[in-house]
């Protein structure tokens, strides 16, 4: 059964929230929103000679004061505090108190942690560059669980491998997804704590090199990674790729960029052709925008949000909302994790966070039985944690001290990618509450579901199983029914040829606005067992593609 | 006198934060050190006490003149509990013989203060919520323990690889 959205009437907004337009402004392409997926296709499409206005909610922050921001933070395991908050686009904060702006309707919170800055929320990421597995892209015909998508990997495979040379992706080659062209990066040479990891618990399990966009040498102007080992929440020498950078790129290829304009309200014509984008500036201001192409990448949470704010007489449930699949099947890796203390010193907190990963329980039979999953292994410093950790138990002194130096010296988590099956009862809507602008902030409803949890008991198995080879002590599992939201966003405006399943066709385009297409991770109808944004990305840069086939001059 | 906000204590204490810093304790400005308004004989006080809970001799003197104006105004009666506790513990030294603090229900008051105490030598921030105040990074105790190994996180390791082998 569905749970109904709460809808806001189009008519209200005019008369409530709408001050005089001005500044008109029309191009050929109008993106909404600039993080990596929004700038990269605004990128291509300015290269081919199209003008392209970007359109971004947040402000633009330079890396040198987010850097002294996290510096000086006094929440520096909380990965939203060092980026600049602002009621005009607010996004979710959780310290020093939660803001709450994600409203949590469901059984399981789900915190997203997303960043409304000019190059949105992969400026605080692992750069996890992970491309599917063949058998993610057709999950229900094999395995009967999940849903297919309306593309293979194989009409993906050359577009993720132009992500990987734009954004400098290396590798284990050998990780499930194959290729035609070798990684474009060497691979950043494995920490002392990956390598004994690898080699005790080899041949059970096979340790890689995670897939990441992250310099091993100078690549793209920028350095190679010196190993500060806060890749999350701020690369401070951007030796990792991220959004900010591909918004740079996008404005030095000619894109228009305007920040702290927030869009909340697309216009549609008779044909339900999109034929404006209203805005609203900081001070409130409205401004109408048009263009032939119109492409939403404001992320998987605040595009459903957009859509579904655009009511009319016509699209009394929203922009490309006719079915009501807008904001359903949202979809994550519900995560479970563990921790203990190695039996030996392998010093977390050398060289990046998020080096390595297993990932034999990615694709098998056993797909239609529980959820696969790939093991995550940290090499993020525990020494401010371990800290916390001994002061809360009272430790004082000399044996706090060599307390500290004993846990950070050995202490290993994991956390796990599991696949979670689309739930059309999972979902964004609205929310009742407004913000500043007087605009609805969203509503989420997250569970779980029977498959992730079997998913969760042969992961935790697992978890036994390696602590055991690892000489673990102290052995801690996350609590037994938590799920915590791994950040991959994916399935509210999912893609396929069905209209009455999907939001989008195999292209990115709303099935009854044929000029308005839509990027990001909200797209993709299932999550895999990998990060999200490569996949993402690639798709985003098809759909440019496609956007310059269909409006070639002449 | 001189009264720092709040904010300016996170100022002052974070331009210090400058360089790649492998193994090394850099020394908090001597600029701060007497111009916050925080009077010379509290500092003597948190440094006695500190001396106890940390077992060091050696601790900064002007990381402590931080830690005690940020103290002021992130604890609630901070003076009064600082006075205490150095009574307590010069009466009862044996309360810290444990690995542990327990000072038992009748000291607990002092003993939360000497657990935020520890905390701010050792984490950098005092308080926490709404009142928690940044102090330091890099010169928070719990990098200094960790010196000869790591690098406080956002400094630099060193060229690219050299964490491959063993630390
Ligand atoms: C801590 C963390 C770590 C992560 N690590 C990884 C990783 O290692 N690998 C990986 O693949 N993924 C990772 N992710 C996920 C990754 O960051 C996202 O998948 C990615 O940023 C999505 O890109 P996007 O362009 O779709 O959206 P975003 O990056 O969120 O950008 C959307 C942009 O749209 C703007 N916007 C929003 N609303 C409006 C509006 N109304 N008008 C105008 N503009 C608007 C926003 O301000 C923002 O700039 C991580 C996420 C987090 C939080
Ligand atoms: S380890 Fe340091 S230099 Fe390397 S990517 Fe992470 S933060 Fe940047």
């Amino acid at each position: 059964m569905y749970i109904a959205a709460p809808k806001v009437s189009d008519r209200r907004f005019q008369r409530e929230y709408v001050i005089p337009m001005s500044n008109d402004k029309v191009a050929d392409v109008v993106v909404v929103g600039a993080g990596i997926c929004g700038s990269l296709l605004a990128t291509r499409l300015a290269r081919a000679g199209r003008s392209v206005l970007l359109l971004e909610s947040g402000p633009r922050k330079g890396r040198g004061e987010l850097v002294q921001n996290y510096r000086e933070s006094a929440f520096k395991s909380d990965y939203m505090a060092p980026y600049p908050y602002s009621e005009m686009a607010p996004h979710p904060r959780f310290s020093p108190t939660p803001n709450d702006y994600l409203e949590q309707a469901g059984p399981h919170a789900y915190q997203a942690q997303y960043i409304r800055m000019l190059g949105g929320t992969s400026w605080h990421w692992a750069a996890q560059m992970w491309r599917y597995v063949p058998n993610d892209f057709r999950t229900q015909s094999l395995y009967g669980v999940g849903v297919d998508w309306p593309i293979s990997y194989d009409d993906l495979e050359d577009y993720y491998y132009q992500v990987e040379v734009i954004t400098g992706v290396g590798g284990e080659p050998d990780n499930g997804s194959p290729r035609t062209k070798p990684f474009p990066m060497e691979r950043v040479p494995a920490s002392y704590l990956q390598q004994r990891v690898t080699e005790r618990l080899a041949p059970e399990y096979r340790v890689i090199d995670d897939a990441t966009a992250r310099n091993s040498r100078s690549y793209g102007g920028r350095p190679a990674c010196c190993g500060n080992n806060n890749c999350m929440p701020i690369c401070p020498i951007d030796a990792q790729y991220h959004g900010g950078i591909a918004a740079q790129e996008a404005e030095a290829e000619g894109v228009e960029i305007v920040t702290e304009a927030v869009v909340y309200r697309l216009e549609h014509d008779i044909q339900g052709r999109i034929s404006a984008v209203h805005y609203y500036d900081w001070d409130k201001v409205s401004h109408k925008v048009t263009a032939q192409t119109v492409v939403l990448a404001a992320n998987a949470i605040e595009t459903p949000k957009l859509l579904l704010m655009s009511t009319s007489d016509r699209f009394e449930n929203g922009i490309a909302n006719a079915r009501d699949n807008v904001g359903r099947n949202l979809c994550d890796h519900p995560a479970v994790g563990v921790s203990f203390d190695v039996d030996e010193p392998v010093w977390p907190g050398r060289g990046p966070v998020s080096p390595c990963s297993i990932g034999d329980f990615r694709d098998g039979e056993f797909r239609a039985e529980h959820a696969p999953f790939r093991l995550d292994i940290s090499n993020g410093s525990k020494v401010a944690s371990v800290t916390k950790e001994l002061l809360a138990e009272g430790y004082h002194g000399r044996a706090l001290e060599e307390q500290v130096r004993f846990r950070s010296a050995r202490r290993l988590a994991l956390k796990n990618a599991m696949e979670q099956l689309p739930d059309p009862n999972n979902r964004v809507t609205l929310s009742a509450t407004r913000d500043a602008l007087g605009l609805p902030t969203p509503r989420m409803y997250w569970d779980i579901g029977a498959y992730e949890r079997r998913g969760a008991e042969a992961t935790r198995a697992h978890y036994t199983r390696i602590a055991e080879m690892l000489g673990g002590t102290n052995v801690k599992h996350s609590k037994e029914g938590a799920f915590s939201n791994r950040q991959h966003i994916t399935g509210t405006l999912s893609m396929g040829n069905d209209p009455a399943t999907s939001v989008t066709d195999a292209w990115g385009r709303a099935h009854d606005h044929e000029n308005l297409f839509m990027v990001g991770t909200g797209v993709m109808p299932t999550v895999g067992t990998c990060n999200v944004t490569l996949t993402a990305a690639a798709l985003a840069l098809r759909t440019a593609d496609r956007i310059l086939e269909e409006t070639q001059h002449g | 006198m001189v009264n720092f906000t709040r904010r300016r204590v996170i100022q002052i204490a974070g331009g210090f934060a400058l360089t790649g810093v492998a193994g090394r304790w850099l020394a908090v400005p001597e600029a701060f050190a007497g111009q916050n308004g925080v009077p010379a004989e509290e500092v003597d006080d948190f440094l006695a006490v500190s001396r106890k809970l940390i077992m060091r001799d050696e601790l900064d003197g002007n990381l402590a003149n931080a830690l005690v104006h940020a103290s002021k105004l992130a604890l609630d009666s901070f003076t009064e509990q600082l006075t205490r506790l150095k009574a307590l513990l010069a009466e009862q030294p044996a309360l810290l013989d444990g690995e542990q603090l327990d000072f038992g229900a009748a000291f607990a008051a002092e003993e939360a203060l000497a657990r935020n105490v520890l905390s701010g030598w050792y984490t950098g921030v005092v308080g926490s919520g709404d009142q928690a105040i940044y102090v330091t990074h890099i010169n928070a105790l719990s990098n200094q323990v960790v010196a000869d190994k790591l690098v406080p996180t956002s400094f630099s390791y060193g060229p690219c690889g050299s964490w491959h082998r063993a630390p």
